[in-house]
This record gives structure tokens, sequence and C-alpha cells, in this order.
């Protein structure tokens, strides 16, 4: 037996099962033979808005109305924006140019707990416009394009240069802990850029702040993957931070009631968006940590970003639904079943 | 820093982004390269080398899980570092893995060309596939991260005993599931 093809072939096992076995290690290993393994202190979860969604590349005609903000929030999952936050929505005017491409901020939206912008990007006919997380082995079919072959080899073909573009938000300015794009190309070299941002603060918005777009252009016919640079340009924007109300500070009736944490003050706040929960929560057993995915306070189904610090907060957003005078939480595992169910009682 | 931040920072050429990368997915990286590796030297230069290849990688690419990505970059590096070494500064941990997959190939098959050792990878993948999420956490952490029993152990809440025992019937799956398709023969 070759040793040496077998190992390869076990690095031949799947990239998901790799992913799916992955965890976080805060020390870095010794490699002696009695050292031990620390678990991650702090694990954030965080389920990231839907990524790189490309409709339709090629023969759609643009619809400016298609990708405002008010349309590119809306999910099934989710429906539609609220009326009392679609009216929140400011239009804006900014524009950059880069070299060979052009990007202007849309629409925003702010609240207590979320940011919304959408950015437009354009770019000359020798582009095609790509999100920065694009893979290039991805089949054409990925990408809303017919034909055979990757994105890589279609791109060679037509002898286009792939602009990868994304948009940052300012994260220290925002209080931002999280956030996620979602890009929709509206033909080759058209996309609107959909940013969401999840705020940790409840400290009032800056009103004007910026948006940076990021653009880096690489060709698979002349360029080596290590040479591309990137053009950052900064497209200035205006927010208008929308009023949230109170609904209530809590305390758990047992704090210890989810096994091997501490729970804390749950404080629920009703945004234009939705219903937002913030709770404290404290771990005292890293381990047990690694087997909490996610909560469900009953009677509410949150539908924004979510994350839970084991050693800091769980957020989560947008929430529609009532929970009553003594809302309840369910805790769930990697496998959805309920951890703990824990009841609140109101102090505030 | 999430991992979409790093990414963007890598697409930014900063240098930041190995910073970045160090810090939060280092600990692992290593991790991967230690179990691999002997040699403590081996498993430094295994980790700037997979930071140097993820540097050179992204742009164009945008991995998303990074983590497992830049796993898997350190994974090979070490494979192909540990062909490479010496008898004596092999590793044996690692021996020890090789040695536990070599008695799940059933008598008869052998894996003597590229060819064939990406037919048995596409088998333990249908195998892996056919797998609960726990059995599948283990057999990946222990052959492909290449996790002494003891770790394993220590991150289900189990005896290294139980541990063993689990892998020598995930094996006997293995073998057998091996043996159904007649692969190799």
């Amino acid at each position: 037996m070759n040793r040496e093809l077998l190992s390869k072939a076990l690095c031949e096992i799947d990239e998901r099962y790799i992913a799916e076995a992955y965890r976080p290690v805060t020390e870095a290993a010794s490699g002696s033979p009695g050292r031990i393994v620390h678990m991650s202190k702090k694990r954030i979860i965080t389920f990231a808005l839907a990524a790189a969604l490309i409709l339709a590349l090629g023969a759609m005609a643009y619809a400016a109305d298609l990708f405002g903000l008010r349309e590119l929030y809306a999910n099934p999952n989710r429906g539609d924006m609220p009326e009392e936050a679609a009216d929140l929505i400011v239009s804006q005017s900014a524009e950059v140019n880069g070299g060979g491409w052009r990007a202007s901020v849309q629409e925003t939206y702010c609240d207590e707990g979320t940011v919304l912008v959408t950015v437009h990007v354009s770019a000359d006919a020798s582009y095609i416009v790509v999100p920065t997380d694009a893979d290039l082995d991805s089949p054409l079919s990925g990408f809303g394009l017919s034909g055979e072959g990757s994105l890589r080899e279609y791109a060679k073909k037509e002898g286009k240069t792939l602009l990868f573009v994304g948009a940052n938000l300012d994260r220290e300015a925002l209080g931002l802990h999280s956030a996620g794009e979602r890009f929709e190309n509206a033909s080759l070299q058209e996309m609107t850029i959909y940013v969401e941002g999840i705020r940790n603060s409840s400290a009032a918005a800056p009103v004007d702040t910026v948006c940076t777009v990021v653009a880096v252009a690489w060709s698979p016919e002349t360029q080596n993957p290590d040479t591309p640079e990137p053009e950052r340009r900064e497209l200035p924007i205006m927010l208008v931070e929308g009023k949230s109300t109170p609904l209530g500070l809590f305390v758990p009736a047992d704090p210890h009631a989810l096994p091997d944490f501490e729970l804390g003050e749950l404080r629920l706040t009703q945004t234009p968006l939705g219903i937002e929960l913030r709770l404290e929560i404290k771990t005292l057993d890293e381990e047990a940590a690694r087997n909490l995915l996610t909560l469900r306070l009953e009677g509410v189904e949150f539908h924004g970003a979510g994350t839970i610090d084991p050693n800091g907060y769980a957020v989560f957003g947008q929430g529609q639904g009532s929970f009553g005078e003594s809302p309840v939480i369910r805790f769930l595992d990697w496998d959805k079943n309920t951890i703990a169910e824990v009841a609140f009682e109101k102090i505030g | 820093m999430e991992d979409s931040k790093i990414i963007s920072l890598f697409f930014e050429r900063s240098e930041q982004a190995i910073e970045e990368l160090d810090r939060k997915h280092g600990p692992a990286v290593k991790r991967t390269a230690a179990n691999i590796l002997k040699d403590r030297l081996d498993v430094e230069e295994c980790v700037s080398d997979t930071y140097l290849r993820t540097w050179n990688s992204i742009p164009p690419q945008a991995p998303n899980p990074l983590a497992s990505y830049v796993c898997r970059i350190a994974h090979n590096l070490a494979i192909d570092r540990y062909h490479a070494n010496t008898a004596a500064k092999r590793n044996g941990n690692y021996d020890l893995v090789l040695d536990e997959i070599e008695e799940c190939i059933p008598s008869g098959m052998s894996v003597e060309t590229e060819l064939e050792a990406k037919e048995l990878g596409a088998s333990i993948n249908r195998f892996l596939g056919s797998l609960s999420r726990e059995d599948r956490f283990l057999f990946v952490r222990r052959y492909w991260y290449a996790d002494p029993v003891r770790d394993l152990a220590a991150m289900t809440h189990s005896s290294p005993n139980r541990i063993s025992v689990r892998l020598f019937r995930l094996r006997e799956k293995l073998r057998n599931a091996l043996t159904m398709e007649g692969l190799l023969v």
C-alpha cells in the first residue's frame, strides 16, 4: 500500500465535511504529546445574510426600482418591509468614479438596531462585475449564464476582465457587530450591492458617514492572482435614525435555567423594522457553549441577522409577533433540539 | 473580526489581513499542521507557507467559509512536508492515523496510483454522507484533522476508550462500504 497516496485519498474529503468539523482553537497547538487543546472562549454565531445571489446576468434590462432598498429587503422569510420603516428610507445622490467603473449610493435606512444601504456599481463593457465572494471556478449556471465551464473560463473566452466589487460601512462609527452583503446583477456590467448592518450599540448613529466601495480588476488572461491592486472610493451618506420604543426590561426567573450559562437582563425594543432582542449571556463552560446554536422568543419570529456571543450578548432583530407579559425563550442546540426553556419576569 | 471583513482586507491587499487571519484562525491552522508534523520548526514554516498561499489566492478567490479553506491549505502543505521528511522526523500521531485507515482497505485492494487515490477519496466521501453528523465529525476530526483520540474525547465529553471503540466501528463500517463498492479490486 502506498501511504502517500493513502493520505492523498484523505485529502479528497469534501470541503463541506471539513467545514462542518472545523472547531476554533484559542491556543496554538504545541505539538507536544501532552498538550491540552482549549476550545474557543468566545464563539460568535453569526447568521449572515444570504450570500451572493446573482440573478439573470445578461439579457435582463435594468430597472432601478427592481433593486431599490425596499425590494431588496423583502424576502419570502421575512416578507415586505413594514410601512413605518419604508417611510424612513432616504434617497442619496453621492457618486464616485474608478478606473473604468462608477458607483453611486442609492438609498439608506437606519434605526437603533439596523443600517441598510444600497450601492449601484456600473462598469465599462470590457468588464464583468462580480461580487467579492464570487468563486471563479463555479459553473456559469451559478451566475445565471448558460453554457459550459466556469466563470474563469467564460471571462477568458470572452476576453473580459473580472471586476470584483464590495461595499463596507464604517463599523466603528455605526457600532456594527455584523454586516452582510447581497449582490444583484442587472447585467454583466451593472450590479446593486445591498448592505445590511446589525448594530450593537444603542448610541445614536452619526448623521454623516461613508460607505466604502472596493473594486479589484482581474483578468484571467494576463494577471497572476497576487497582482491585483484594489481601488477604494468613499461615498458620503446621510443617515436619519428612526425612533425606537422600549418594550420592557426583564430578568430570568432562574438565571441558571440554561445549563452551563448564566443569563442576565433581557431588553426588548420596538424598532420600525420590528422587535429587537438583547440578552446578557455568560458561559460557565466553554465546551457547553459549542453546543448552543440559537434561541427563539415565543410568539416572535426574528428575521434579521442574529448573533450569540457566549460571553456577552445575544442580539436578534426585525422580529414580528407578540410575546406577552412574561416572555419565554427557548435555547436550541445544533440539531435544533431544545436545551432549555426560560421564562422572564418584567422589571421595567 | 468576521471572515468577510478579513477577506475584504485581503482584497485591499492590506497586510492587516494576515494579522487578522492569524488572530482568528491561526491556532486552528497551527493545530492542523502540528497534528501531522512532529517538528516545531516544520509546523512554523507550514503556517507561514499557508499564509503566503492564502495571500496569493485571495483575490481572486473569496472562500466561504474561510476557516476550512486555510485549514485545507495547511493540511495539504503539512502532508507534502510529512512525506518529504526523513523517517526520523515523521510524526507518530499521523503514522497512527494512516495505519488505522490502511486497515480499512479490504484485502485485494490497493492504492498505488493517483487515480486510485481519487477513487478512494470519492468512496470515503460517499461513506461520510451516509453517517450521522456526530460520527462524521469524529471521522473527519480523526482522519483529516488528525486529532489525537484524547482531544476527540475532550471535544465530545466522552472517554478516550469510548472514542476508540466508536472509531473502530467507523473503520469497520468504512471497510464494509469499500468492500460493497468493490473499489480498487
